[in-house]
């Protein structure tokens, strides 16, 4: 083991760091509970939020795990792993994201004592392991019996929202927009449901109050001509995905003119294709145009002749929601226009907010996509809206498509506990300490959450476990200034398995993962 | 540094800034430098090694157990520990596995050729017998080798399961084991002369975040992760006829730039009709084809897009090279490259499927004659999937080699006692003092079992003893189970290697060693970091042609 002790050899280059054996591990672990220590006082309904502001003095306010970790500007290469695990929980299920780095800072923390007590990092990882088997086998157990009506959904999303600046507006009129928006358009023909299909928009101004629901699109866009109606009632759309513009052929092509004839005669030619583009589209009928291109300045005008409204540079994933609320196909050529590519909507109308012009697509005849139009009265107010807004909507979805609710307020981080502990006894050699101290860990969220709320955390987890023992069922519910113990289903407190489930399993395997490094090798 | 120049007046024959290490010096300096690399990596070795964090200068993390990749990215800077470093990359290349073993055996070699050093034996010597010995070896690999059934699972499996073993792959070995199995089941075909050939070309490897590791699914067909080109194109078809094409469906253009004069609209309109007359007809020529998707390693025109989809085809654009190759497999079609002389017969048929969320496409090939398989890997974050796929990669190539192959060893260190024990006999055999260098190799070998015993904390003199005495005893497949530390027949505990692997890792390890000794003088023109140029170092490989005779001697051992 000891080599021959000699002037230490470089072969690694210069200026590369390198930490070994204990004191690597050290150092990753510290640094996996300093991140976790930074997101777990937002943790919960009584959670506070962060204040981020970077280098160019940009500032965010927000209570949102992954969001915080994102700008928090992390350089040790085993917090990004805790970063990492934030941002998959956000990719996957969309919520639960300080959930799942705070688990992963406990079950670090827990590594470092059974480091300690000389447990093998292999066997810390073989019993972590063995230990989110089992507890998802819980979280299988605690998957509540009931049918996903529109009540409950409301308070999934509802449990997602609270804690977060939703503004003055109570949490369950934004759930009620949310789960409709949702339910509108939950399945297309072919049992998919694509997330796309609910969108978000921000204005500010007014109050968070008048949040509101549009079924259809709301686009941050002005009509391309003054002169074209503000408004239209039953309207057929086109959406374009071609320039309203003289063709240009790929080769370059240059008139040679020589007589003031051929001139007028190029002129009028373009002017006649411009005045086609307008004549087609009217013809066929059309009273809407969204283009993702450019229009000309004289198609636009003769557009507006023609009493139609058009729309120029609409974004590509606009056009794509417009296409699938109004039913219109996606057109990149006017030459075969047939009534089958033109969809059609129940108004389409400009409203003004401040100095801007948004135009509402509304009752399309697919009714593929619905629009979640927030308001409020900053900037930052609306951004923390719309990030909550966002996370209630994912939560929802994973609701009805990835296998149900389970109850939230920390129950079921109670139940997984309790049931780990004891399997754990049955389970042989040292890895029993490690299943273990993954029950602990995962008692850390009731904790938090308790502290958060303002309760003793030692008095509530043991209350909690007694209460679990009698009723089975026991989450912790805050109530004026502090928090008590309740059954959280009751009380609407209820999470999607998957938002659990992903924690557990992506909390795991980015501590695992950390628990098995002995060696940082950092080049400069 | 003992970089002591000779001493008097010296000579300055060379640039200023140059450098030169000779004699004891420059062995003494090599072989430090390349077991500084061997201890890098040696406490990865076994199911109780460790990881590494690898942060690279832009401050991209890699946590990894696979010696090769660790050795990669370290950053070495050092013309004696990057030889080394080729010595792994040389395993991985033949092998797929054995990185570390290989790297670790030559530390090992170095250490002991330093101590013959030290009594005065001449670095050719050393060479002499580390050769013998390596011949040896290799010889008694293929005696100990048990021949196998290429269609044994069974036993596929075990060897998949000891490759992962160690790597963050293990937590779900078995699943895994199983897929990847199965996927080199899929590809192999049995040569007329009854010997099986395993195609890896044909085993595709995707990652996806998300899911836990154990979701990780094998999928019978390729999986593209291309977009449609063209919202309104359908997704799914159950049968659909496939046209992989290689020719942009675009406007044709000269490679020489034009100017096309034009004196009315006229003639510019004949320009613009007859450009989309073109477009229109390249569609019309896939319409007629009777594809209904298509696949195209270029691009695709906006306007051929619209009548693409009108038509109700499928079209992705800009496929990478290498998945249409493995569409090709997959779907039996023939890649196009002209339009002009597309047959049905070039279609290749599969179904098509979408997911969504993955914005993902998966093609499965129908019929017999289709090769091609998919392992869909997923893990939660990044850094999980990329560690999987290492594990995953190597355990592939490792079943692929036992299939194509059918050698198989004990492993938990069994082999390496087995052979150090051969070694000491054959050892006797030989005469002069390479006598003392077989020796050396033999110790080095049991270099193996000492780190697995070390990494799992175990003693590893006690360790040592008893693996011996157990061989002593004929028990050839006696071997270290790391998580009870006793000694037992690790063939029954399933630990499997292929012999393949292991015979590459001693010759990779040998040929290294004997490099790195046969050095006498580094003359660097900078100082001594890779930045300049390498020294020399070309004579070694030239001085073993001779021999090969010798090692037969004690072949009926």
């Amino acid at each position: 083991m000891a080599s021959r002790m000699q002037q230490p050899l470089y072969i690694l280059a210069e200026g590369t760091n390198r930490t070994h054996g204990r004191s690597a591990q050290d150092s990753n672990i510290r640094a996996g509970k300093a991140v976790a220590e930074a997101v777990r006082t937002t943790l919960g309904p009584r959670g506070m939020d962060k204040m981020l502001v970077d280098s160019s003095g940009e500032v965010v306010i927000t209570n949102d795990g992954a969001t915080i970790l994102e700008k928090m500007d992390i350089e040790h290469p085993a917090a990004q792993m805790l970063v990492e695990v934030s941002q998959t929980q956000e990719e996957e299920v969309g919520d639960g994201t300080t959930t799942a780095a705070v688990l992963t800072g406990e079950l670090l923390a827990h590594a470092e004592d059974l480091l300690d007590d000389d447990l093998h990092p292999t066997v810390i990882v073989e019993g972590y392991t063995e230990a989110a088997r089992i507890a998802q086998d819980a979280i299988d157990d605690m998957v509540l019996d009931v049918t996903l009506d529109d009540d409950l959904l409301r308070k999934v999303a509802e449990s997602s929202m609270t804690g977060k600046g939703t503004g003055d507006v109570t949490a369950d009129v934004l759930a009620k927009h949310v789960v409709k928006a949702v339910q509108m358009v939950h399945e297309d023909d072919n049992g998919v449901f694509h997330r796309d299909d609910v969108r978000v928009l921000t204005r500010t101004g007014a109050s968070s109050s008048a949040t509101e629901l549009v079924e259809g699109v709301v686009l941050d866009k002005e009509p391309v001509n003054e002169n074209m109606p503000r408004s239209v009632s039953d309207a057929t759309v086109a959406v374009l995905d071609m320039k309203l513009d003289v063709r240009k052929s790929e080769v370059d092509t240059e008139y040679n003119i020589t007589s003031v004839d051929q001139l007028t005669a190029a002129i009028d030619a373009e002017d006649s294709e411009l005045r086609g583009y307008a004549k087609a589209l009217a013809d066929a009928g059309v009273d809407v145009v969204f283009c993702t291109k450019s229009i000309d300045d004289r198609v636009a005008g003769f557009l507006a002749d023609a009493g139609i409204l058009a729309f120029k540079s609409v974004k590509k994933s606009d056009a794509r929601a417009l296409a699938r609320a109004t039913g219109a196909k996606r057109l990149g050529s006017l030459s075969d226009l047939d009534e089958s590519d033109l969809g059609r909507v129940d108004a389409v109308s400009i409203r003004s907010f401040g100095d801007d012009d948004l135009a509402f697509v509304e009752g399309g005849a697919a009714a593929r996509a619905v629009t979640l139009f927030l308001r409020g009265g900053t900037e930052h107010v609306v951004d923390e809206l719309e990030r909550a807004i966002e996370d209630a909507v994912d939560v929802v979805v994973a609701a009805i498509d990835k296998g149900g609710v389970v109850p939230g307020a920390g129950a079921t981080e109670i139940a997984i506990a309790d049931r780990i502990r004891s399997e754990a006894a049955g389970i042989e050699g040292r890895k029993q300490l490690a299943v273990e101290a993954y029950a602990d860990a995962v008692e850390a969220l009731p904790r938090t959450l308790a502290e958060n709320t303002g309760m003793d955390p030692i008095d509530a987890l043991v209350d909690l476990r007694a209460r679990y023992e009698t009723e089975g069922l026991a989450g912790i519910i805050s109530s004026g200034r502090s928090g008590e113990i309740g059954d959280p289903v009751e009380l609407g407190v209820i999470d999607p398995v998957a938002v659990k489930r992903e924690a557990i399993e992506s909390a795991t395997e980015a501590a695992t993962m950390i628990v098995r490094i002995d060696d940082v090798i950092a080049a400069k | 540094m003992s970089q002591r120049m000779q001493q008097g007046q010296p000579m300055i024959i060379m640039g200023e800034d140059a450098q030169r290490v000779k004699d004891r010096d420059a062995q003494e300096y090599n072989i430090r430098a390349a077991r500084a690399v061997a201890e890098a990596v040696r406490s990865t070795l076994g199911p109780k090694g460790m990881d590494k964090m690898l942060v690279d200068s832009m401050g991209d993390v890699t946590i990894t157990n696979d010696g090769v990749t660790i050795l990669k990215e370290m950053d070495i800077d050092n013309p004696t520990a990057e030889m080394i470093v080729e010595v792994a990359e040389t395993q991985e290349d033949e092998a797929g596995d054995g990185t570390t073993t290989a790297v670790a055996i030559a530390g090992e070699l170095l250490k002991n050729a330093e101590d013959l050093l030290e009594q005065d034996i001449h670095p050719t010597a050393i060479i002499r017998g580390f050769n013998l010995a390596s011949e040896k070896a290799r010889e008694e690999i293929d005696d100990i080798a048990e021949r196998v059934d290429p269609d044994d699972e069974e036993l596929l499996k075990k060897v998949a399961e000891t490759s992962m073993t160690g790597k963050s792959s293990e937590l779900n070995k078995e699943l895994l084991a199983d897929l990847i199995v199965r996927a080199v089941r899929q590809v192999t075909v049995e040569a007329n002369d009854g010997s099986h050939v395993v195609d890896l070309e044909n085993v595709s490897i995707e990652t996806q975040t998300g899911r836990s590791a154990s979701e990780s699914e094998l999928l019978t067909g390729a999986v593209i992760d291309k977009d449609p080109v063209h919202d309104d194109m359908p997704v799914q078809f159950d049968e659909a006829d496939v046209l992989l094409l290689n020719e942009p469906v675009e406007v044709e253009e000269t490679d020489i730039d034009t100017n096309v004069s034009i004196e009315s609209p006229d003639q510019l309109q004949k320009f613009l009709d007859q450009e989309e007359a073109q477009l229109k007809q390249k569609v019309d020529q896939i319409v007629d084809s009777g594809a209904d998707v298509v696949f195209c390693q270029k691009g695709i025109d906006d306007l051929a897009q619209h009548y693409l989809a009108k038509q109700g085809i499928l079209a992705v654009r800009r496929t990478k090279k290498s998945d249409i190759r493995f569409l090709k497999n997959i779907t039996g079609a023939a890649v196009v490259s002209d339009l002009d002389s597309i047959e049905a017969a070039v279609l290749g048929r599969a179904s098509v499927r979408r997911d969504e969320a993955g914005e993902l496409f998966y093609v499965e090939g129908i019929g017999d004659d289709v090769h091609g398989v998919t392992l869909l890997l997923r893990g939660s974050t990044d850094h999980v999937v990329d560690e999987l796929e290492r594990g995953v990669q190597d355990a592939l190539d490792v079943v692929a080699s036992t299939v194509a192959d059918g050698r198989v060893l004990a492993g938990g260190g069994a082999i390496e006692v087995e052979l150090a024990s051969r070694l000491r006999n054959y050892a006797d055999s030989v005469s002069g003092r390479e006598q003392l260098a077989v020796e050396a190799y033999a110790d080095a070998l049991e270099l193996v079992p000492r780190v697995l015993a070390e990494n799992a904390g175990l003693d590893s003199i006690d360790t040592l003893v008893d693996l011996r005495a157990a061989h002593e005893d004929g028990q050839v497949r006696a071997g270290l189970n790391v998580f009870t530390g006793e000694v037992e027949d690790a063939f029954d505990a399933g630990v499997v290697e292929t012999a393949h692997a292991k015979e590459q890792a001693v010759a990779s390890a040998s040929e290294a060693a004997n490099l790195v000794l046969k050095i006498d003088d580094i003359i660097a023109a900078g100082d001594l970091s890779t930045g300049g140029d390498d020294d020399e170092e070309g004579g070694a490989p030239g001085g073993m042609g001779g021999m090969g005779g010798m090692g037969g001697m004690g072949g009926a051992m």
